[in-house]
């Protein structure tokens, strides 16, 4: 469908509003070519990722495609804990599972 | 197939979310949320012919562009939340503000009737964003509040919503 170029018009709504938000004068250095590429790099995997969530509400039953992209906190979450070594306090952690738990309850069919 | 992309688009959110809140740390927040947007926009114009079918109409263009004020906001808002805290928290916490919203709005204004655990994951999601801050280990407090306030999948998801079913409806469909 027409999916692809609906979400490029919202990109281009966004830059625009992040464009005017980011006047305010930010202290720190100017970003290095590598820095930004990343940056740009998100936003290509963040594309990557709604397109094929859209192909996947065609191909498959929404309900199954909703529950199974809802997964996606659990990447963050691996990655925190393991590779950036993010300790949470006690009352963090069970925040943490409280939430998800709630994630889980609310994507149920 | 369709289980499968799924779960691709599922990792390559999480992917996306991880490379996002690293850089976070290293230059401005605002700044990550525009090349990522620019980086996206670059991605969707080239997907774009791949999708085939008809061209949008106008009320499809009103509601995407709609949707990118709201990922435009939320960006800003999620890159703010992982450059100041940590992703294991904030990312959750931006995900199931996610989710509950659109099942609020939908009972609301929509006149759906969610099942009975859909409302209570909701009723769980409420408080936690004051849980999972907490004190301690260098977290700004409510910097994963304000992530859960606006999450992108939200508006990101606003997207579909002209040409195919909603999720929510789907979802509030259950036995």
């Amino acid at each position: 469908v027409t999916a692809g170029r609906v979400t490029a018009v919202a990109c281009v709504a966004a830059l625009a509003l992040v464009a005017s938000r980011r006047l305010p004068a930010e202290p720190r250095p100017a970003p290095t070519p590598a820095q930004r590429l990343a940056a740009a790099s998100s936003g290509v995997l963040a594309a990557a990722a709604l397109v094929s969530y859209l192909l996947a509400t065609r191909t498959e039953l929404v309900a199954v495609a909703v529950t199974l992209s809802a997964l996606y906190p659990v990447v963050p979450v691996l990655v925190g804990l393991t590779l950036l070594h993010e300790r949470l306090a006690r009352r963090q952690a069970l925040g943490l599972a409280l939430t998800l738990a709630a994630s889980v309850l609310v994507v149920v069919p | 197939v369709g289980a499968l992309l799924a779960l691709a688009s599922a990792l390559l959110y999480g992917v996306s979310d991880v490379v996002g809140g690293v850089v976070s740390r290293r230059m401005s927040f605002v700044r990550v949320a525009l090349w990522g947007q620019v980086g996206g926009l670059v991605a969707t114009v080239l997907a774009a012919p791949l999708g085939g079918g008809a061209g949008p109409t106008s009320a499809d263009l009103l509601w995407g562009g709609l949707s990118g004020v709201g990922t435009g906001v939320a960006m800003v808002a999620l890159f703010r939340g992982m450059s100041r805290g940590a992703m294991s928290l904030v990312v959750p916490v931006s995900a199931v503000g996610g989710l509950a919203l659109p099942v609020v709005v939908a009972a609301l204004v929509v006149g759906e009737r969610p099942a009975v655990w859909t409302w209570a994951g909701v009723l769980l999601a409420l408080p936690r964003s004051g849980w999972s801050r907490g004190a301690g280990r260098g977290l700004r407090r409510g910097t994963p509040a304000r992530c859960a306030a606006a999450s992108p999948r939200a508006s990101a998801s606003a997207c579909s919503t002209s040409r195919s079913p909603r999720p929510e409806e789907v979802r509030a469909s259950g036995p």
